[in-house]
């Protein structure tokens, strides 16, 4: 009974087309390339980029240059429109940048902020050596959640200027020296702060002194003999704080 | 009265005028721009939304207003389930619905819509979301070949 005549949807604005491919995986999305001429570089649009790691190995070898190209096509055309989210998702298994796989993830990531990213959501095998110097700067961003496939050394930049992080949480890292402390100094509007299964190294004090703090959840490990570590919390808004840690100072 | 009473007139393109709790209506961005920058009491002009349409609009916002407030007990399961039959329409519908919350400024209707859309791509052949939407494929056989091949990774990914 109910037939449609008419092809409403290929007529719909560009912006909600691009909302309705952002629901799906982005090989489901590039797909609807093949539907119509209109649709031809829509997807091309998109301000969501989630790169899953079903993707990942659903690639097959002989595909990984035609992918690499798409995504260089994809992130680094120049007048393209900002971005909302750019998400590399991984598991104990397979992440976007270990050692089987030779993507140009920190290429990736800096054509993100070029873009004026908001969100970024990394799940790597190792930052340190794949995050550029140039996310700690990102202006744009508001939403950063880095988690390493088992626990990784995180040494942070000396310029660090996230002025508009609302959120952060990093997962499974260890934070070397100044490092925890120079990543969240510069964070004037953070709200939440999540350190997940982190511990730091060569530092003996933790300072977080952040006046728009709302969320607070450390869970560090030290290491073993090494309890004379400090904690500094200075943040008067805070609504919500959970510690899981030995007890420090 | 207090404020929460507040109501505002709506007027649709098929000229059927609402009266609606002001909590509700401003639910639309676009609504609450008009409201705020206009006279109190003038009737807004919905132009591009018809009666029937507004009407389950309406049901919505209503719905997520009482639910965020807490006037209705209801479950974040409950209302989601809520919101699975309320997208339950024919396709023409939920394309009035998708177009009157883009032009109402309603996010979450949006997100809403638009994911039942894509539920809808999701999965399917070309053929088959050709035949599901009325899309005409208009590409002469080297056009849609030269397509395929420019994204070759995305038509040949392993287990789809």
């Amino acid at each position: 009974m109910a037939m449609y005549v008419e092809d409403r949807i290929s007529n719909f604005p560009d912006h909600i087309r691009c909302h309705i491919l952002s629901f799906l995986p982005i090989h489901e999305a590039v797909r609807t390339s093949i539907l119509s001429t209109k649709w031809r570089n829509l997807f091309a649009s998109i301000s969501t980029v989630d790169f899953d790691t079903y993707l990942l190995r659903g690639l097959t070898d002989r595909n990984v240059d035609s992918f690499k190209n798409f995504v260089d096509r994809l992130l680094k055309f120049p007048d393209q429109l900002s971005l909302d989210c750019f998400r590399l998702r991984g598991d104990e298994i397979a992440s976007w940048n270990d050692g089987d796989h030779d993507f140009d993830v920190s290429g990736w990531i800096c054509a993100a902020v070029c873009r004026g990213v908001k969100e970024i959501d990394l799940y790597l095998d190792n930052f340190c050596h794949t995050l550029p110097a140039l996310l700690f700067t990102c202006h744009s961003l508001r939403t950063l959640t880095l988690v390493a496939k088992d626990s990784k050394i995180f040494e942070v930049p000396s310029e660090v200027c996230l002025r508009n992080l609302k959120t952060l949480c990093i997962t499974n890292s260890v934070l070397i020296g100044d490092s925890l402390n120079r990543l969240i100094s510069n964070c004037h509007v953070l709200e939440d702060l999540a350190f997940d299964e982190c511990s730091v190294a060569y530092a003996r004090e933790i300072i977080i002194q952040i006046p728009s703090l709302k969320s607070l959840y450390l869970d560090f490990f030290f290491p073993i003999g090494a309890l004379n570590y400090v904690v500094v919390i200075n943040a008067p808004n805070l609504v919500y704080f959970r510690y899981d840690s030995v007890v420090v100072k | 009265m207090g404020s929460t009473s507040t109501k505002i007139k709506l007027r649709t393109s098929d000229q059927k005028v609402f009266e609606v709790e002001k909590a509700v209506a401003v639910q639309s961005q676009t609504i609450k721009y008009f409201y705020e920058n206009g006279s109190p009491d003038s009737v807004i002009h919905v132009h591009s939304v018809s009666g029937d349409i507004l009407s389950k609009i309406l049901d919505y916002c209503k719905k997520h207003v009482n639910s965020a407030a807490g006037k209705e007990d209801i479950s974040p399961e409950e209302l989601h389930e809520w919101d699975a039959n309320f997208v339950k329409v024919d396709q023409n519908t939920l394309f009035d619905l998708i177009l009157a919350a883009n032009f109402l400024k309603i996010e979450s209707l949006l997100d809403l819509t638009c994911q039942t859309v894509a539920n809808m791509i999701k999965g399917k052949r070309p053929e088959e979301i050709r035949t599901t939407f009325n899309i005409k494929n208009d590409y002469t056989i080297e056009a849609e070949e030269a397509v395929r091949r420019e994204n070759k990774w995305a038509f040949d990914m392993l287990g789809v």
